[in-house]
């Protein structure tokens, strides 16, 4: 019987082995919390510490999770740094009682973000420009209409916004709450047909197509999920801030991709976690409380986030260019 | 000896009339380029139909259009009375027709279970697709295929070639198709899978399928399949029972006469002299390449033969510093550090590699551009372009290779596909290398073209350059080389010379059964 | 868009403008647009040579900035102190530009990630270095040669003039250029060609860096100070000029004298936003909108060949 002869040709099955790349976030989170219990346990084990961490956690964490699937397509959302400002901008420009409702509100700057998504999504599936042009040049305009909107720094969102989204829930912070969610969204989401499809398109585009993934609606559909999740984030943003800036999301560009990549996603597409871009967004977080611990002033925090963003994607980097090098050469 | 011979065996209306899966008349041009020039195929349900012809005679566009992914510019399919419009993979798979990819449709990071299943995954209240129910699935899948199961979470990338081949079958035989169509199934595959392979065929055709077999491997076709048509220049040049064809018929079929072509009428074998050119020892390149000795003359053209993947493209990359390798290589007797491809350039070999869209040339720039690419040192005086030295370079070379075109300021893409392909031999040419490796560099050109070519390798070995020279068409091997190398494995198989460097021997030698030399 | 509709575009533009309120072409208009298209233009060389070969960089911002504040700061006014400070900052750009060029060419890191992170290392330290707050004014020699003329033409317009001519020889008459051409049209095939495209493509990096460090010099100069988001408009503004200047931004195509011609479009542009009295808003929306307009003109350019 072949059969028999083909069960000793072929490999026994086996778990895929951990490697560098996904341990990365969680050595870091361990290595930063270790430092921070050690100079200033106070900021970790003190009373409400978690809450604060997770307050602090949520915007970026949201960006990220949008971030993430674009990077896992091939693709990049530099937008997100303008449809963040938009938000905020609007929504600290409606804090007083006349205008809409709040939920109005949220629901019109989330509309916003999804239209900015659309707009991404549209042009990256039907031009042949590459997403980082595409979302280079939606950034820009974007953070424009953040400046009409908002041309100084300042505004407050309404009060109710802020009450909705700080404060706890049953005794569980809200923050919390929404970063258990958004694990919970991705545990989901990663077993769906979209993911699938999403990996798909980020591994090998023209297989994906030959095995009749339908790339342009789903490149629309991560756009306008990133966007939509941007505008979310701003949301939170204004009102944890308590105020608006009309180049406030601007931030959120280097830090997103940098939890992704943290995170242990592929900058070159196929595969990335949500998860750990979450938990990647959390080591950017506790960078700030690293540096204040140090007693260092607080302007090493953008120093060290874009150092560790060089440092991680160089080496997540050369450990993926060498794995497909051994790989190719074997195949 | 004629095909038209064998062609008759299989024209009767009868065979048409009753046929399950009916393509007449497929046209496709890519470019200017015929691939396929009025194909047909005529196959029966329950019947396993080889499909033979040499490289580039058309197979793998006539496999693109059954499985959706290329639209032919004239032609009809029909599937059991039904015209079917295939102007997508999709359409393909609604129609039922499921292919085994010779480059496979494996998503390299998704998983085993997520590869097979693609499209067909059953899903939960929730949208989800349960991990666990598609790995049960997957699980019983390879029992009931009777293969050693894999872990169903492992991405594919990981998987060697032969699991992916076998997985790639596994994947096309779970659709259900009425029609299977295996375009090179066996290349990777041991001698013991190969045979699980034939068994499963035969079990599917026996159900009623229509199992299209494509093959290199002549030996192949004579064991599994019922009958075999053979495609030569994009059309049918027969068909009939495989019983009524043996091995030697069918490469007469797929090799004709080919009366288009035209070599240089005298290659006086006195133009080889007895100076080593380049002598290479021991070249490895694990798992490609093994253990290669070659020595090149000056004024020698050593033929590589060898069916796809057998180490040709690892030796060429290895002697051209794009592929790391043991052994040593010396150039005119000085050693070659084959580190990178300036050094291979520097050491006096050059390339005219596989592809010349994606690898040959930069097709937005100029001719001017690309002929002068390797060579602007020379040209060059205090770090600027000489501009008279420069277009002196560009204008013997246009008129060295008769390149036709307007000006050597439009860009490559703007020329013909022979004329793009002399601009890359000026290329590598104005460097002056002493060993010149041309890979296939007569793929995808006119036979005009062709013959300047070949021209142009004479008068290029007349003064005293070595070439090795790897073509998929094994006449221009037999016409143009002084000795031919078949590479199989990775290993040399076999080496042909004067009387016995035959067409018809070199590609014996290349699809010969295992072991067989 | 090919050189010559952007620079017809310029002097539609013009027109269009002087249309609108007649001192819009003054001579003295003129100049001062075609001041402020040098800073976009001197950061527009290195950009150019980023987006050839397929690549872009987005640390400019941060070393514009970066550049300026430490100018601004070691010199403390003293302009005896002006040629050593240059020196320093512009070696210290382009230690940045390495980094990034070794980034992005040895360990194979996309360089929108790489630069991305670079800005904001370069950033992080600035911010350090200033603690977040500048005040100091530039060193009296620089605003003399910021301001001054010769032979009635603005010396910033000479020194562009001189970055023009070495950046069109560069990219047109010397093997470097030609090379990089190649990289950006077809990388595998300028490796098989014999180009060290490892090394090559390290120096567009530092070109860009060492471009934008200067540019912060100059540009503190001309507005008398520095602060802290100066160098922000640069990025897209470099970006789209390189865009509207008729480069692909799939790599390949485009030269130095169109990112020029590129410059003046945007200048012109927000010259006219400015008389509209449209403010820093519609300027970004006008960047980001340029952008994306050239590009798809290019690309569509590219196909159809």
């Amino acid at each position: 019987m072949g059969g028999s002869a083909l069960r000793a040709t072929v490999r026994v099955p086996r778990l895929p082995r951990p490697d560098v790349v996904t341990a990365i976030p969680y050595a870091y989170i361990a290595a930063l919390s270790l430092a921070i219990y050690l100079l200033e346990p106070s900021l970790l084990t003190g009373p409400g510490a978690f809450d604060v961490l997770a307050t602090a956690v949520v915007p970026l964490a949201l960006v990220a999770f949008g971030q993430t699937i674009a990077i896992i397509t091939r693709g990049i959302d530099l937008s997100v740094g303008g449809v963040v400002s938009t938000t905020t901008a609007i929504l600290a420009t409606h804090g007083g009682t006349s205008g809409p409702t709040v939920v109005g509100q949220v629901v019109l700057v989330v509309a916003i973000g999804v239209l900015a998504g659309v707009i991404n999504g549209l042009l990256v599936a039907f031009t042949p420009l590459q997403p980082f042009i595409v979302t280079l040049a939606t950034w820009s305009i974007w953070g424009g209409i953040a400046f009409l909107v908002l041309p100084i720094e300042g505004g407050a969102p309404a009060p109710e916004l802020i009450t909705w989204l700080t404060g706890a829930w049953l005794g569980v912070p809200r923050s919390v709450v929404v970063v258990a969610g958004l694990l919970v969204a991705w545990l989901w989401l990663r077993s769906t047909r979209f993911l699938i499809d999403v990996r798909a398109i980020g591994s090998d585009e023209a297989r994906a197509r030959l095995v009749g993934v339908p790339i342009r609606m789903r490149k629309i559909q991560v756009y306008a999920l990133s966007g939509a999740l941007a505008a979310v984030a701003g949301v939170y943003l204004a009102a944890q801030t308590g105020s608006g800036a009309p180049n406030a999301g601007d931030q959120f560009i280097l830090n997103s991709v940098a939890a992704v990549v943290i995170g242990g996603a592929s900058i070159f597409g196929g595969t990335g976690s949500a998860a750990g871009s979450i938990v990647g967004a959390a080591v950017l977080i506790l960078i700030p409380d690293v540096v204040f611990a140090l007693r260092l002033t607080s302007f090493w925090s953008v120093f060290l986030q874009g150092f560790v963003l060089v440092v991680t994607v160089t080496i997540s980097s050369v450990v993926i260019t060498l794995r497909m090098r051994r790989r190719r050469g074997a195949g | 000896m004629d095909a038209a011979g064998y062609a008759s065996v299989a024209g009767g209306a009868s065979e048409e009339r009753s046929a399950d899966l009916v393509l007449s008349g497929l046209r496709k041009t890519y470019g200017g380029v015929v691939a396929l020039d009025g194909a047909s195929l005529a196959c029966f349900r329950g019947e396993t139909h080889g499909f033979v012809g040499e490289n580039g005679a058309g197979k793998s566009t006539l496999v693109r259009v059954l499985s959706g992914a290329v639209e032919p510019d004239a032609g009809t399919i029909t599937l059991e009375g039904q015209a079917l419009r295939l102007s997508s993979p999709a359409d393909a798979r609604a129609a039922g027709i499921a292919t085994v990819f010779q480059e496979f449709s494996l998503i390299p990071h998704l998983g085993v279970a997520q590869n097979l299943f693609y499209g067909l995954e059953p899903r939960t209240k929730l949208g989800r697709i349960s991990t666990r129910g598609l790995e049960r699935a997957a699980a019983d899948a390879f029992a009931a295929h009777d293969l050693r199961p894999l872990d169903p979470g492992r991405p594919v990338g990981e998987l060697r070639l032969a699991e992916r081949q076998l997985l790639e079958i596994l994947k096309a035989l779970l659709r259900e198709p009425r029609v299977l169509v295996l375009d090179e199934p066996t290349s990777a595959l041991l001698p013991e899978q190969v045979e699980w392979l034939f068994q499963t065929v035969r079990r599917y055709a026996d159900g009623g399928g229509i199992a299209v077999f494509i093959s290199h491997r002549l030996a192949e076709i004579q064991t599994l399949c019922d009958r075999v048509t053979v495609l030569r220049n994009g059309a049918n040049v027969g068909s009939a029972p495989v019983a009524d064809l043996p091995e030697s018929a069918l490469v007469e079929l797929m090799l004709g006469r080919k009366l288009e072509r035209f070599f240089p009428t005298s290659l006086p074998h006195e133009r080889v002299r007895d100076e080593t050119i380049c002598e290479a020892r021991g070249l490895s390149a694990p798992p490609d390449l093994h253990e290669i000795d070659l020595d090149v003359r000056a004024g020698e053209i050593v033929g590589i033969a060898g069916l796809e993947g057998q180490g040709q493209g690892t030796l060429f990359k290895a002697l051209f510093g794009m592929r790391p390798a043991n052994g040593s290589v010396t150039v005119r007797g000085r050693v070659a550090h084959l580190a990178t491809p300036r050094r291979a350039l520097k050491s006096g070999i050059g390339l005219v590699p596989e592809d010349r869209a994606s690898q040959g040339l930069c097709l937005t720039l100029s001719v001017r551009d690309n002929i002068a690419l390797s060579s602007l040192r020379t040209v060059s005086r205090l770090g600027l372009i000489d501009r008279r030295r420069h277009r002196e370079l560009v204008d013997r070379a246009v008129e060295q290779f008769s390149i036709r075109l307007g000006s050597p300021q439009q860009p490559v893409s703007s020329l013909s596909g022979g004329n793009q392909q002399k601009v890359l031999l000026a290329r590598v040419l104005a460097t002056s290398p002493s060993l010149l490796l041309l890979y296939d560099a007569t793929r995808g050109v006119d036979v005009g073209t062709k013959t300047e070519i070949y021209d142009l390798m004479h008068e290029i070995c007349c003064g005293g350059v070595g070439i090795v020279f790897y073509s998929t068409d094994a006449s221009e091997l037999a016409n143009m080389a002084d000795r031919v190398l078949v590479l199989h494995d990775g290993r040399i198989r076999a080496q042909l010379e004067a009387e016995e460097m035959t067409e018809a021997n070199i590609v014996a030698a290349a699809v010969g059964g295992r072991g067989t030399p | 868009m090919s050189v010559l509709t952007a620079y017809v575009v310029v002097v539609g533009l013009v027109v269009a403008g002087t249309l609108y309120t007649p001192g819009f072409s003054g001579i003295g208009q003129l100049r001062t647009y075609a001041v402020q298209a040098s800073f976009i233009g001197l950061v527009g060389l290195g950009q150019t040579l980023c987006i050839l070969t397929g690549g872009i960089d987005l640390s400019v911002p941060a070393v514009i900035t970066g550049s300026a504040v430490m100018t601004s700061i070691l010199c403390h006014g003293d302009s005896a102190r002006l040629a050593p400070v240059i020196v320093l900052v512009v070696c210290l750009a382009a230690v940045a530009g390495v980094v990034n060029g070794i980034g992005v060419a040895y360990a194979n890191v996309p360089p929108i990630i790489m630069t991305l992170g670079m800005g904001g290392v370069v950033q992080g330290l600035m911010l350090v270095y200033t603690k977040g707050g500048i005040s100091s004014f530039p060193p009296p020699a620089l605003a003399r040669f910021v301001v001054g003329r010769t032979l009635g033409v603005p010396h910033l317009l000479w020194f562009w003039a001189a970055i023009i001519a070495t950046g069109a020889v560069l990219l047109a008459v010397t093997p470097f250029g030609r090379r990089l051409y190649a990289i950006g049209a077809n990388r595998e095939a300028a490796l098989i060609a014999g180009v060290d495209v490892r090394r090559m493509l390290v120096a567009p990096y530092v070109v860009s860096a060492v471009g934008a460090a200067v540019t912060g010099v100059l540009l503190m100069g001309y507005n008398g100070q520095a602060y802290l988001t100066m160098g922000d408009p640069y990025l897209f503004a470099s970006a789209a000029a390189v865009a509207v200047g008729g480069a692909s931004i799939l790599g390949g195509s485009g030269n130095y004298v169109g990112t020029v011609a590129g410059a003046l479009v945007l200048t012109v542009l927000s010259a006219l936003l400015i008389v509209f009295s449209l403010g820093a808003g519609w300027l970004l929306i006008t960047y980001g909108a340029v952008l994306l307009t050239a590009a798809l003109l290019a690309s569509v350019r590219v196909q159809r060949r």
